[in-house]
């Protein structure tokens, strides 16, 4: 039976990697019987959804956003660009 | 009527033409034009770069380094897409870049890969209470721009490098390949860092969604 803290790392790593037959028995076995890691694994694929679906609306994110390039820097910039020239 | 349509074409087509013309010409002031460039797209591309790397001495730097490396590209650029995605283009790979460079400075620290710390789980490997998910407060019940302004907040308060490979692994979408190879570590220890910014993140984003 693997430990809750094995089962952390199986299910952070199903998401980058195939995980072997081994280790997906071992990881249903034990999210079967713990909720706690059923929970964990939620939130993470939790996590991972909301960022891909903020990826399909970055181009709003980024016209809404409020951050600004410094004048000081758009200066140097500018100033760089023209003596490159 | 005829005579009407044949000149509303004629017109049509002529005002395309100089439209096309206009655009080209406005297309090349543009290009050769960096300093309308800066004013136009600094903005677009600081923000990118900033949701990327939370740090905006490093964002300014990569905005820089991109335009320089249009001006001098400025030959390859190909009007097939947009200008602007154009410049994220190589925004994109300044940003990739900037952090292989922040990552090689220092080796991969004991804190990136020693074992966790005893506020996640019990000397058995069972969760410390503390750490445990509760159902009350599941994360998915949060709000969409509450959670983007958690994340940025948890992900500033990660080790850089795990911040790093979670930005290029979820946020860029990166193979696991392409981040190894860039940052030249092995998959063993990128799956490492990548589970050690997760449960660090998770517990991160609870804790301060309900302090909120």
């Amino acid at each position: 039976m693997r430990t809750c803290k094995e089962v952390s790392k199986l299910v952070s790593e199903s998401l980058d990697h195939e995980l072997s037959l081994w280790q997906r028995l071992g990881l249903w076995i034990h999210l079967s019987m713990c909720k706690f890691c059923r929970r964990y694994r939620k939130d993470l694929l939790h996590i991972h959804h909301e960022i891909q679906q903020r990826a399909l609306a970055i181009e709003e994110d980024i016209i809404n956003s409020e951050e600004k390039l410094s004048d000081n820097s758009r200066e140097r910039i500018k100033s760089l660009l023209e003596s490159q020239q | 009527m005829a005579l009407r349509d044949q000149r509303g074409t004629q017109i049509s087509s002529t005002m395309t033409y100089h439209e096309t013309m206009d655009n080209q010409i406005k297309a090349d002031e543009n290009i050769l034009n960096p300093a309308a460039w800066v004013d136009e797209y600094g903005d677009y591309l600081y923000r990118y770069a900033i949701s990327r790397l939370r740090n905006s001495e490093a964002s300014e730097e990569v905005v820089q380094e991109t335009f320089l490396a249009a001006l001098k590209h400025v030959q390859q650029y190909q009007a097939k897409g947009t200008e602007r995605a154009w410049l994220l283009g190589i925004l994109k790979r300044k940003i990739i870049d900037f952090i292989r460079d922040r990552s090689r400075t220092k080796s991969l620290s004991e804190e990136d890969l020693k074992d966790l710390p005893d506020t996640f789980f019990d000397q058995k490997g069972n969760w410390q209470k503390e750490a445990r998910s509760t159902s009350f407060a599941p994360l998915c019940s949060l709000e969409r721009k509450d959670f983007w302004r958690i994340l940025q907040g948890c992900l500033d308060k990660l080790p850089t490098r795990q911040a790093d490979v979670f930005v290029l692994r979820e946020m860029d979408d990166q193979s696991t390949e392409v981040i190894c190879d860039e940052l030249e570590i092995s998959a063993s220890n990128l799956w490492v860092l990548l589970h050690r910014a997760r449960l660090q993140l998770a517990q991160c984003m609870k804790n301060c969604w309900q302090q909120n």
